[in-house]
């Protein structure tokens, strides 16, 4: 049996040590920082274009691009230097939030609602005093907002709008066989759930003793969403969703710690841990990877199937399976064009 | 300063009901566009690739949001930087698959088709 129990001896934790936030809301803005890198950061970039371009508020127009440059450096480093140190997680939201936001100001072509809604979040973790109700208003606000914005449309009360996404994404004799020519009846029904949908996760986010109902609902939502439209439509706000779900839940991984092995493999584990619950220990004698968890130690193969089958590895998994679904296929479509 | 933050934000979702761009009153995914951007400077049609420089969007395709958050980014453009090149643009859409309609400048007028 590899599982011994631990000693306790020779063990330090050096994770969470200058942490301000908590575990579940770190976990959300290291996520959200990987939004903004992968997702959003090379069309943000001004050195693709120049900024300000048709700003928002025009007196924007008047400032340097060379300041926009400065401010994309600094954004870059704000969101990738705290998932390599590991601290100051609330002076980055801030930074990072604040420069999209002033980004977004600065040019109507930036303008998305889930970078908006990604920049607001991260701001809020900045300005984080210890209530996560801040992260539950600014939730509701996005739902609310989402479902007033529908019922006042009348092609949502009609059918029209889901008939023609549907038909639209769902081409051919799949959508002939759901939805047979003429039949409004299930795309009316399907709107209205909908609306209802977003103004009940609007409304019970707000009341903590629902936010299992909120968190299922909401993933399920935006799944079915997701499934729904092959993939194609919400892919961004099931990611950033995700995040933010998780800031309000009791996400709390047991922590890990890893001892031996080599050095390099220790540092990328915990810098790919969202969580920051996976440290390294300062048992340096041991040569085979080890990690403690629970009371109790797994060597080698056993101890990396034990990280395989942690919270912290599905939290990683399931944002870097959303980050994949995105991004590979255009990687995959730019290296096809090149060659 | 959180209580300033999201009051804004709700003001945001206020002035969207008076507003057809609605860029900050949280509305993803309200309507489905497609739509054509076609414009001719002293009677020369401008190619796609100028379009795309231009207004740094797609001249044609397809707009998750409202048209009118096209609209306003051309409409923006040649009230500002494009200014007295005396552009004629017309911008085709239909919303929903149903609404069918025309945007021209610099008259800046709307036809239904």
């Amino acid at each position: 049996m590899d599982i011994i129990p631990e000693s306790g001896h020779g063990l330090r934790m050096n994770t969470r040590e200058n942490s301000e936030l908590t575990i579940p809301i770190v976990t959300s803005v290291k996520a959200l920082f990987l939004y903004i890198l992968f997702f959003n950061y090379g069309f943000i970039n001004p050195f693709s274009y120049e900024l300000p371009f048709l700003p928002f508020i025009s007196i924007f127009d008047r400032i340097p691009s060379a300041i926009y440059q400065v401010l994309s450096v600094i954004l870059g480093f704000a969101v990738i230097m705290p998932l390599l140190i590991k601290r100051y997680y609330s002076a980055f939201a801030f930074t990072s939030g604040l420069i999209t936001l002033f980004f977004i100001l600065s040019s109507k072509i930036l303008f998305s609602n889930s970078l908006t809604f990604a920049a607001c979040f991260l701001l809020l973790a900045g300005l984080y005093y210890g209530s996560i109700y801040i992260f539950r208003i600014q939730i509701s606000i996005l739902y609310v907002g989402a479902a007033i914005n529908k019922i006042f449309s009348e092609d949502w009360w009609n059918g029209l709008f889901i008939d023609y996404l549907l038909k639209d994404m769902l081409q051919g004799s799949l959508y002939q066989l759901l939805f047979p020519a003429g039949e409004m009846n299930t795309a009316i029904v399907l709107g209205i759930i909908v609306m209802l949908i977003e103004l009940l996760l609007g409304i019970f986010v707000l009341i903590p003793k629902f936010t299992r109902f909120v968190i299922v609902g909401g993933l399920l939502f935006h799944g079915s969403m997701l499934v729904v439209t092959a993939g194609s439509l919400s892919i961004f706000f099931m990611y950033i969703m995700s995040a933010a779900f998780i800031s309000i839940s009791d996400f709390r991984p047991h922590q890990i710690t890893l001892q031996g092995g080599h050095a390099i493999t220790i540092y990328i584990l915990t810098r790919l841990d969202l969580t920051d619950t996976i440290a390294a220990g300062y048992e340096i004698k041991k040569k085979r990877f080890t990690i403690d968890k629970l009371g109790y130690q797994f060597s080698g193969r056993k101890a990396w199937l034990e990280l395989i089958q942690s919270r912290q590895f599905a939290v990683w998994a399931w944002f870097m399976i959303l980050i994949g679904w995105f991004l590979i296929p255009r990687i995959v479509q730019k290296v096809i064009q090149f060659m | 300063m959180v209580t300033l933050f999201f009051s804004v934000q709700l003001l945001g979702v206020i002035v969207g009901r008076f507003d057809e761009a609605k860029f900050f009153s949280w509305a993803p995914y309200d309507q489905i566009s497609y739509y054509k951007i076609e414009a001719f400077r002293q009677g020369q049609n401008l190619s796609s690739e100028t379009i795309r420089d231009r207004y740094h969007i797609s001249p044609k395709g397809r707009e998750n949001r409202s048209i009118h958050n096209i609209i306003s980014i051309v409409k923006q453009y040649e009230n500002s930087y494009g200014k007295g090149e005396n552009v004629n643009i017309t911008i085709s859409y239909t919303i929903n698959g149903h609404h069918s309609g025309i945007w021209t400048w610099p008259e800046d007028e709307y036809k239904r088709k």
